[in-house]
């Protein structure tokens, strides 16, 4: 009983993580319908970055954060424009492009940035105590920022005018483009945003649990799991499937030890996709 | 109608001379390279061509699996915990692993053929990881992280790399033919077929669900086989060597060799091996050599590196049809 | 056509567009001539390429393979000790090499980078033995090393691994030719439990923490046979987290909740790992103390949990500027400091590796790997960087005199400041 209310947190935590970082991917996917298998390597650019900005420049770690937004939010834009616009519909060759960003930049990091444990300086000190519950505010911070980033997309999403372009463009991307919409200048700030908020990810992960170049990888998969968890065309669903996989990541290693936990946390999530094939809020696809 | 008669004719007279040059090449190699590490390097190749042509083969069905590696390593391992905790001769613990995996291929493949496209990918994503991490949560019996040691080599001891060599060469060539038969039988056209559209091939009758499972089933026998091969060749196995990123490298050696060529595996195999290993004394730079090449064909060879004769010959016939308009005008 | 090509997935459109347009039918004849010429010309260039520096041993160079991870999530941990071994080769030359029969020898380290991964050490390693000749390799790291075993011992290579944590296949009965010549996974825990026995005496019961790297089911009984002969007990199951656990919070939530317990010991780990439960224990109001048997420098768990967290946690590390450092070791210190800067990790295990092999080799007045093992088997002590040392072993590691064991440094968190808690004698049974 003791466990419950640590476990509670841990859920509510790792969810707002998992969320936070596959926010980006899934705009990004639905809008300009690009699988963008860099997304892990880009949370780990902006952690990385935001680390230069805050440590070695020695910025207050707020305007690190949003400096680093900036960068990679322009490294977005670039990648739209040469990376996924020529191949834009090309499965295969999105994927290898993806996979060569991978390789070059955690090569890159690794020679320039490897060799130390790096963090990023804490956004906010201190634990707090409530009765038998103590939280570091950093995890609140964590919980905070993510839900309203998320509050924030879905806002955006249905009640601005680019984000009702956006939905127009997942649905149907010849008749968005007939209407009217530039479908190019949206694709490219699609890609922005989805940076960007890959780039928050990565400067609160980096604070959170530190940095290494190679986290990317373990985050990619998290981020492919919510996203097809939640279904392709639903921002909203990126919410319970982050609840999902947080639940189970948050409470199996209580049970089970080690690699197990791994192997039947991606069971579950296997299971969940067969009997609903099209993700929980996924629209249904054509037979 | 002139044209395809003509192809079939050139396909019946190009195929063989094409393997035919590349065997006797293979073949005669290990007389010319002395060193036991490039030999190696080339036994490891044979391996992952049957691998990524399997892969191939699942593809002309109209699904793609990203979890090959996965299967590969249940190959491997199958057949190493075999040999090692039953202590059966690798003889034949690996054509029984190769089976397996094509059984339990084909059992994962009935229920993931009812995921369209993008989801099929995505959750065979998930099951190649699922499988990953099984195999380090396996304990005593797969060794977890640190691997499985102690697996029956298939030949006697021995320092010399040649023997290994010609058993893997000889294998990947027995894989070839039956996979370019297979692609090119009628079952095989029949699955091209059902790939193009599902309507117009159950309106004749033809059961999809069943001819998706028999090209799981055949891809996963062969990446099984190669699997198996490398845990008696190696004789140490990891769950590293067959992770997530591992089946990234075998889809990559398919999409920059080709995807739509059969021999486009092989090429991309061959090339996305033996360019890093060119540049092994590049130290910590020579993975940018590797990303270096997946860009170039990415961004100049849309059809992979096999489809590159074809996009020279276009572009020779483009500028003579210019240079006839304008003689015409 | 085009609906009917749309329905079957974006993923094979490529491939159904080929078809129809029929490129594998027409190309195969060009592509099979390109083919063949690319083949061959990569056949010609590789063997003259990569045959550059294959010349064996000269009359005055020992040439000593080194198997390293250059790239990959490995290198963060080799790279800095393969810096150090360097600092430590150069070292060994200036005093004179190693001199065999009359003549000196001066160390040339060939390193080969093994891209973090099993089959990334089988190809370095079939280099190094067949296409560099060479006879004595240091490294690699960890479960890594099992790799090199079928390829090293049928070519009687010598191999002292940079580290092992108790796998199958790193240096045990079925490795003929593998020897560790530094204080790895079990003798820092011999030195961390005897640590814990001595600056906290009211500690008898522990919560036992590992990684699961494959060495759970051998480590977790030795572990507990090191705890029991300083009188610890274990208490409650082994909390073990998978390799690729991103929130620790969970794993310190479990070690919270496993009652009666001191202390947490803790084998097989890496800074950011122990930073992470230490911060989530710390945040539960839980401050027991923490023994991480790692050799890696508290200043990693600092980056990730504080100074503050960090209190009482200690670990199994080499404090640059301890004046009780044995004075070999601190030379290299000095020199890797004044190269690499203060807060460089010193992990010194290839160095350490070097220096014994020199001392069997000089014992043994031979480059015969089969002579210098039989050798290091027939010694019972051997000189280390750290000191005098004990060559031992046989039941843990069930090979005999295969292991050198030497004082183990501890390093602790005092006042703030990261120093040297002292040095364990360390015997392994």
């Amino acid at each position: 009983m003791e466990q419950l209310v640590p476990t509670l947190t841990n859920i509510l935590v790792l969810s707002s993580m998992y969320i936070l970082v596959a926010l980006g991917f899934v705009l990004l996917f639905n809008v300009a319908g690009i699988l963008n298998f860099a997304h892990g390597v880009i949370y780990m650019l902006g952690g990385y970055i935001g680390f230069a900005f805050s440590v070695v420049c020695g910025l207050n770690q707020w305007l690190a954060l949003l400096l680093t937004v900036i960068v990679i939010a322009s490294f977005g834009v670039f990648l739209e424009r040469f990376c996924f616009r020529p191949f834009a519909g090309d499965f295969n060759r999105t994927v290898t492009i993806c996979i060569a960003i991978i390789v070059i930049l955690e090569t890159g990091v690794n020679i320039i940035g490897g060799t130390k444990i790096l963090t990023f300086p804490a956004f906010v000190e201190g634990i707090l105590r409530i009765g038998h519950v103590s939280v570091s505010h950093e995890r609140i911070v964590t919980f905070a920022i993510g839900a309203a980033l998320l509050g924030i997309i879905i806002w955006f999403i249905n009640r601005t005018k680019w984000g009702q372009q956006m939905q127009a463009i997942s649905q149907d991307i010849e008749a968005a483009a007939l209407q009217g919409i530039n479908v190019h200048r949206i694709s490219a700030f699609a890609s922005a945003l989805g940076c960007g908020l890959a780039a928050i990810a990565g400067c609160l992960m980096g604070a959170y649990i530190g940095l290494s170049p190679f986290m990317g990888d373990f985050m990619l998969v998290k981020v492919l799991i919510v996203a097809i968890l939640a279904g392709v065309g639903s921002i909203g669903g990126v919410f319970f499937a982050g609840l999902v996989l947080g639940a189970i990541d948050a409470i199996l290693p209580l049970f089970i030890s080690g690699a197990a936990s791994s192997a039947i946390a991606v069971a579950i999530v296997i299971v969940i996709l067969l009997i609903r094939p099209q993700g929980l809020f996924g629209h249904e696809m054509e037979m | 109608m002139s044209e395809s008669l003509s192809t079939r004719d050139g396909k019946k007279l190009t195929k063989p001379a094409f393997y035919a040059g590349l065997m006797i090449i293979l073949s005669l190699l290990p007389l010319f390279i002395s060193q036991g590490y490039m030999l190696h390097i080339l036994t490891l190749t044979f391996i992952y061509i049957i691998a990524a042509v399997s892969l191939r083969t699942i593809t002309i069905s109209g699904q793609f699996p990203l979890a090959h590696a996965a299967f590969m390593g249940m190959g491997a391992y199958l057949s190493g915990m075999a040999s090692k905790w039953l202590g059966w001769s690798p003889w034949l613990t690996i054509p029984l692993a190769a089976l397996m995996t094509a059984g339990i291929g084909m059992l994962i493949g009935y229920p993931f053929a009812r995921l369209r496209a993008l989801y099929y990918a995505m959750v065979s994503l998930f099951f190649g990881i699922g499988v990953t991490q099984a195999i380090y949560a396996g304990g005593i019996w797969t060794g977890g992280y640190g691997g499985l040691i102690g697996i029956s080599p298939l030949l006697p001891p021995t320092t010399s790399k040649v023997p290994y060599y010609y058993l893997s060469l000889g294998l990947a060539m027995v894989s070839i033919i039956a996979l370019y038969r297979f692609e090119f039988c009628r079952i095989g056209t029949t699955l091209k077929a059902v790939a193009q559209s599902h309507l117009a091939a159950s309106s004749v009758g033809i059961n999809e669900a069943w001819y998706r499972i028999l090209a799981m089933g055949v891809g996963c026998f062969f990446v099984g086989l190669a699997g198996a091969a490398y845990a008696h060749y190696n004789l140490v196995i990891s769950g590293t060597s067959f992770n997530f990123m591992a089946t990234l490298w075998l889809v990559m050696y398919v999409l920059i060799g080709g995807i739509g060529h059969f021999a486009g595996p092989i090429i991309g195999t061959f090339i996305l091996i033996l360019i890093p290993e060119f540049f092994r004394d590049l130290k910590t730079y020579s993975p940018f050599i590797y990303a270096g090449t997946l860009i170039i064909v990415v961004y100049l060879m849309p059809q992979g590196l096999a489809g590159l004769p074809q996009m020279v010959r276009s572009w020779f016939t483009e500028h003579r049809k210019d240079k006839r308009t304008v003689h015409a005008a | 056509m085009v609906p009917l090509a749309a329905s079957c997935g974006e993923l094979g459109l490529m491939e159904i567009k080929e078809i129809k347009r029929g490129y594998n039918m027409k190309s195969m004849k060009s592509s099979s001539i390109i083919s063949i010429i690319i083949l061959v010309g990569w056949m010609v260039l590789l063997p003259i390429t990569a045959n550059k520096a294959s010349a064996q041993s000269e009359e005055k160079t020992l040439r000593i393979g080194e198997l390293v991870a250059l790239t990959g999530f490995f290198s963060i941990r080799d790279i800095p000790d393969a810096n150090e071994s360097k600092i430590a080769a150069d070292l060994i030359n200036e005093m004179g090499g190693i001199t065999i029969n009359g003549q000196k020898y001066l160390i040339e380290l060939v390193p080969e980078d093994y891209k973090s991964s099993m089959d990334g050490v089988a190809a370095a390693t079939n280099r190094l033995v067949y296409d560099k000749g060479l006879k004595f390799i240091i490294g690699p790291t960890a479960f890594f090393a099992a790799a090199t075993g079928p390829i090293c011992d049928p070519n009687k290579v010598i191999r002292i691994p940079t580290w092992v944590v108790h796998s199958p296949g790193e240096v045990d009965s079925s490795t003929p030719y593998a020897f560790l010549g530094c204080n790895a996974t079990v003798a820092t825990a011999i030195g961390m439990a005897e640590y814990l026995k001595q600056a906290y005496p009211n500690v008898k019961k522990v919560t036992y923490v590992t990684i699961d790297d494959g060495t759970v089911p051998h480590m977790s009984s030795i572990a507990e046979k090191i705890l029991n002969d300083k009188g610890i007990i274990i208490v409650g199951k082994p909390i073990v987290y998978s390799n690729d656990t991103l929130d620790f919070s969970p794993i310190a939530a479990k070690i919270n909740a496993n009652k009666g317990t001191d202390a947490v010991f803790h084998v097989n780990c890496v800074g950011p790992q122990v930073g992470n439960i230490v911060k989530g224990l710390r945040e539960l109001g839980n401050n027991m103390p923490y023994a991480a048997c790692m050799p890696t420098s508290l200043t990693e768990v600092v980056a990730v949990a504080g100074k503050e967290a960090t209190k009482d946690v200690f670990v199994g590390a080499i404090t640059a500027g301890d004046p009780d450092m044995a004075p070999l070791a601190t030379e290299i210190c000095k020199r890797t400091i004044a190269q690499y800067g203060s807060d460089y990790t010193l992990y010194l295990t290839g160095a350490d590796g070097l220096w014994d092999l020199k001392q069997v080799m000089e014992k043994a007045q031979s480059l015969d790997p089969t002579v210098v093992k039989a050798t290091w088997e027939s010694m019972d002590t051997i000189e280390t960087i750290f000191g005098t040392g004990t060559v031992c072993g046989d039941e843990i590691f069930g090979i005999k005199h295969h292991v050198v064991a030497h004082p183990q440094p501890i390093q602790i968190l005092k006042d703030g400041k990261i120093v040297s808690g002292g040095w364990m004698p360390v015997y392994i049974p």
